[in-house]
């Protein structure tokens, strides 16, 4: 067998999607077939200086970082790839409420309720 | 618009609207849904105001069996209950008990608290207007 030209470098995925953030994102896209995933973004905002967002992607824009598992898509916007990497991304439910968290192993901070962070 | 509120509030001769909690059909539907799950016809849900929180206080839910408390004030909504105590009440009257559905979460939330001077962006902590003057803090 040839050598492969190119050298292989493990690569992880820039985010992890638990089983419980897949269902509830084929849940969401279930009511929306069109779409083609989910996007995370990050907007200014709390009062840790950032808060994640999250809407339906059409499609992948050039600098969305993909990552597929436990059979979802989901895009992350360039501008949400260095807070978002190497965390996972979870959805939580109690009977108050039920969110998608992100544990970030980067965040030096988070406020109270849990949506904001700095970094 | 603080202007009107202002002459409303000073001259209204009907039931002060900013000494209740206006409950929305969204929190009364959550509140069913739970209760059904629960299978708890009487479940209610429990507002209460913590010190704590970016901006000094913070706002806390729980859903409860029916308790009714000595100095609970309870808000009905198409057959639902919301309870407050007195104290968390003076920091929170005028206020709307939601159930804010979004895509990255769900949960209630108050809104519109008239005692409120500025909140965390979240909505979970806020500070409280003339906080000296607020009988909820003697």
């Amino acid at each position: 067998v040839a050598p492969s030209s190119r050298p292989l470098r493990p690569r992880k995925a820039a985010l992890a999607i638990s089983e419980a953030a897949a269902t509830k994102i084929k849940d969401l896209l279930h009511d929306k077939p069109d779409a083609y995933g989910l996007r995370i973004g990050v907007k200014k905002r709390g009062c840790n200086g950032m808060s994640y967002t999250l809407d339906f992607a059409d499609k992948k824009e050039k600098m969305d970082e993909e990552v597929k598992e436990n059979g979802v898509t989901v895009l992350i916007d360039s501008k949400a790839l260095m807070y978002v990497l190497g965390s996972e991304m979870d959805f939580v439910t109690n009977r108050i409420s039920s969110e998608f968290v992100f544990n970030n192993p980067n965040a030096k901070g988070t406020c109270g309720c849990g949506e904001s962070f700095n970094v | 618009y603080m202007g009107i509120r202002l002459a409303w509030r000073r001259f209204s001769t009907t039931p002060d609207l900013d000494n209740t909690l206006i409950i929305t059909n969204s929190c009364a539907k959550r509140i069913k849904y739970l209760q059904e799950k629960a299978n708890d016809p009487n479940l209610q849900l429990r507002v209460s105001v913590d010190e704590g929180g970016c901006s000094g206080f913070q706002y806390k839910f729980e859903m409860q069996p029916e308790v009714k408390e000595e100095d609970d004030n309870v808000f009905t909504k198409n057959g639902t209950k919301v309870v407050v105590d007195s104290t968390s009440f003076d920091l929170i009257k005028g206020s709307t008990v939601d159930y804010v559905v979004e895509m990255i979460k769900s949960s209630f939330a108050i809104t519109n608290n008239p005692q409120s001077e500025s909140a965390c962006g979240c909505g979970t902590s806020f500070a409280v207007k003339n906080f000296a003057n607020n009988p909820a803090t003697h």
